[in-house]
């Protein structure tokens, strides 16, 4: 029975999908998430863990664990999902493909859960491959239009090279038990370090960050998608089941890579002129802190960020899907750019509330959730870095300066967006915030309070630490007091420099519309990261043709010599063939016809000569009878 | 007449058909080739009469009378028919006169 359920959990996603591509009602493809919503909520209030295996070859199973965590995780992945399908609803009415669009969602739920139930490593790496596939797919939903082909196949490409390195750290590992629940001891370096560079790869921390942005070409409510739930919560998930496991350097680091990846998001956001670029590099900046928090040693910080980041990111993303879809109906100008927008709280009020306290959850201020989570990541790195020396204060003390750049490009966002006045005259447009629009965006936002994990607004535990049976110990309340202080300094401190700074009416605010993106910029181009994929591609390129060329000269100079040599060996022997075989048998024929012309001579010619030879004849045949 | 004349008369002989031999084939003219069968068959007959008369028995000089005779008639015959030739024709060579008879 209840391997049935969990069969219908995993399934349902993708038969809502078929049902709503075969079908006349694209809304029934909601109703398959929200069963896989249910039956998760009843697991997860029934309190068992369930193991089971497949056998996949005879004497080779692959065992898949529905623990709570697993649990708690296809509950957050079902829900937004279903938040999304509702949303898509109303946003991709018009599109001629939305059958097609979702299909791909439920498909990439269905890998999604997939990905959460598995438990034997191969199983994993399955779901982790169908998970890439699936995002490729929606993010190149519009593979018509220029450029989009290309960015869905970037994305997948930086995916695959992040993915040759999980497959071969699983590969590395002990063959005989793959099965994460069931691993003891420490894997050894090489391994560990390649299984780390797979999750990099997936939850987009450097160097493999690139694709997430230009991931962003996809339908707005599909990175909604990507960036909450399913694609880059894979590899925070691989990294806190795995971590236990892993060596104690690889870990570190995991905390440095996360760190910077943090810091990096947070830098690169500031400068970004596309909304959606602003909430891709926030989320890398977010996932930096994820992968620093497993990087710690605090894995049930990072999961509890996962769970808040899903909610407020997925809000954001909805929010400026709202945004765009009103833009595209209002303007012919790119309606992803900041710099036409501003004063859209009148025009969008509810959007403009969600995103307000989806901004402030994200910031990191206090009675949001995202203070809280952030909270318990940068005291279990202060922790982590007391215990290991000096140099390891970078960790904390950068993570504390990306909660400041974080507050200072939300609230940059939100006033640019939201506040002052329409940049462009006459706004007008016909898009309503129509009821499945305003729900999911209510839903999201009301998931970002902070009453829903834990009463005290300024406590860094929830219900989610205590049901997967992870608390944070804590050895030193000094480190988490002085940490509560200064983040909600840094994020105060950043919000109230970005009000000064980009407030209505600030010298900023009043230029921004003409303010041009320079693409020679560091910072607004992300580090030129994706120049540097392009250049890394290039000198694959340059290395294939280089080994086309060896292959051309030296194999087929190789094979052409061969070739030549063998015709000259025939010409060779053709040439004794010729003058020392058929030399004798010719002379034989010339001596022959020198011989038959001679004698036809005698015959041809006039009578006398006949006569001649005649006589000569009977004076041979008259000296044979005398002579002999 | 003993054995060392004979033999001159042989010389002689041979050298008669020789002459005939060589007048039969280098000569073009139909006359010239009778010319030349007529020495040949005079050699003959020189022998005949040489033995003859060495011999002393006189069959061989009767032979050669009558071969005489005889051939006295074939080259009138002969010229006969090569004359009524080179009359129609105005050919005497041989080699033409092949083709002529055709």
């Amino acid at each position: 029975m209840e391997t049935w359920m969990i069969f219908a959990m995993l399934i349902a996603p993708l038969i809502g999908g078929f049902v709503s591509y075969f079908g006349k009602q694209v809304s029934i493809s909601s109703i398959g998430v929200f069963a896989s919503l249910i039956i998760a909520l009843f697991f997860t209030f029934s309190g068992n863990d369930i193991q089971g295996s497949i056998e996949w070859l005879p004497g080779y199973k692959l065992n898949y664990l529905v623990d709570q965590t697993s649990l708690i995780l296809i509950a957050l992945v079902s829900l937004i999902s279903m938040l999304v399908h509702i949303f898509s609803l109303e946003y991709m009415s018009e599109e001629h493909g939305k059958r097609r669009y979702f299909l791909k969602l439920g498909f990439f739920t269905f890998s999604m859960i997939g990905l959460l139930l598995a438990d034997h490593l191969i199983l994993f790496f399955i779901f982790w491959e169908l998970v890439g596939l699936a995002s490729y797919l929606l993010i190149g939903f519009w593979y018509q239009k220029q450029g989009i082909p290309s960015a869905a196949r970037l994305a997948f490409m930086v995916n695959r090279v992040a993915d040759a390195a999980l497959l071969a750290g699983i590969l590395l590992l002990d063959q005989s038990s793959l099965n994460i629940s069931l691993m003891d001891g420490n894997w050894l370096m090489l391994p560990s370090i390649l299984i780390a560079i797979g999750a990099f790869g997936k939850s987009a921390q450097l160097p493999f960050s690139g694709w997430l942005t230009k991931a962003m070409v996809g339908p707005t409510p599909v990175s909604a998608l990507i960036h909450a739930a399913t694609m880059v919560a894979a590899g925070v998930y691989l990294l806190f089941r795995v971590s236990p496991f892993m060596h104690p350097d690889a870990l570190m680091i995991v905390a440095l890579i996360g760190t910077l990846t943090a810091f990096y998001g947070g830098i690169c956001a500031l400068m970004q002129h596309d909304i959606k670029k602003v909430l891709a590099y926030s989320t890398i900046s977010q996932l930096g802190y994820m992968v620093m928090g497993v990087g710690v040693g605090a894995q049930s910080a990072s999961l509890f960020h996962l769970f808040t980041h899903a909610f407020f990111k997925a809000g954001l993303f909805l929010g400026a899907g709202a945004i765009i879809h009103f833009m595209q109906h209002a303007t012919k100008e790119d309606p992803q750019d900041i710099r036409n927008m501003g004063g859209l709280r009148n025009q969008l009020p509810w959007t403009y509330k969600t995103f307000l306290v989806c901004s402030l959850a994200l910031a990191g201020v206090p009675l949001f959730s995202g203070f809280m989570s952030k909270e318990g990541i940068i005291i279990a790195g202060w922790e982590w870095a007391s215990s290991i020396g000096r140099w390891a204060y970078v960790v904390p003390d950068l993570a504390l300066i990306t909660a400041f750049l974080t507050a200072l490009y939300v609230g940059r966002m939100v006033l640019l967006v939201f506040w002052g006045e329409n940049r462009i005259q006459n706004l007008y447009s016909s898009f309503k915030e129509v009821a499945v629009v305003r729900t999911p965006l209510i839903i999201l936002a009301i998931g970002s309070i902070w009453i829903f994990y834990n009463w005290n607004p300024l406590a860094h535990t929830s219900w989610i630490h205590a049901s997967i049976g992870l608390m944070p110990s804590h050895t030193d309340d000094f480190i988490s007091m002085i940490v509560t202080f200064l983040s909600l300094l840094m994020a105060i401190a950043g919000l109230v420099l970005a009000f000064s700074f980009f407030k209505p009416g600030s010298n900023y605010n009043r230029s921004y519309a003409e303010l041009q993106s320079d693409n020679k910029k560091i910072l607004f181009n992300g580090f030129f990261i994706t120049t540097f994929y392009e250049f890394f591609g290039k000198g694959v390129l340059r290395l294939a043709s280089f080994t086309f060329k060896v292959d051309r000269r030296v194999v087929d100079g190789a094979i052409h010599l061969i070739g030549v040599g063998g015709v000259v060996f025939s010409k060779i022997v053709a040439l004794i063939d010729r003058f020392i075989i058929d030399g004798p048998i010719n002379l034989v024929g010339v001596i022959s016809r020198l011989i038959g012309k001679a004698l036809a001579g005698l015959s041809s010619r006039d009578i006398q000569t006949q006569l001649t030879w005649l006589l000569v004849g009977i004076i041979l045949i008259l000296s044979w009878i005398l002579f002999f | 007449m003993n054995e060392e004349h004979l033999t001159y008369y042989l010389y002689f002989a041979a050298f008669l058909f020789s002459s005939g031999v060589f007048v039969v084939l280098t000569k073009r003219s139909a006359i010239f080739v009778l010319i030349g069968v007529e020495l040949m068959l005079n050699g003959a007959n020189l022998v005949l009469a040489s033995f003859s008369q060495y011999d002393h028995d006189m069959k061989g000089q009767i032979f050669a009378i009558f071969a005489i005779v005889i051939t006295v008639c074939e080259v009138s015959i002969a010229l006969a028919i090569l004359l009524n030739i080179y009359r129609k024709t105005r050919v005497s060579n041989l080699d033409e006169l092949r083709e002529v008879g055709n």
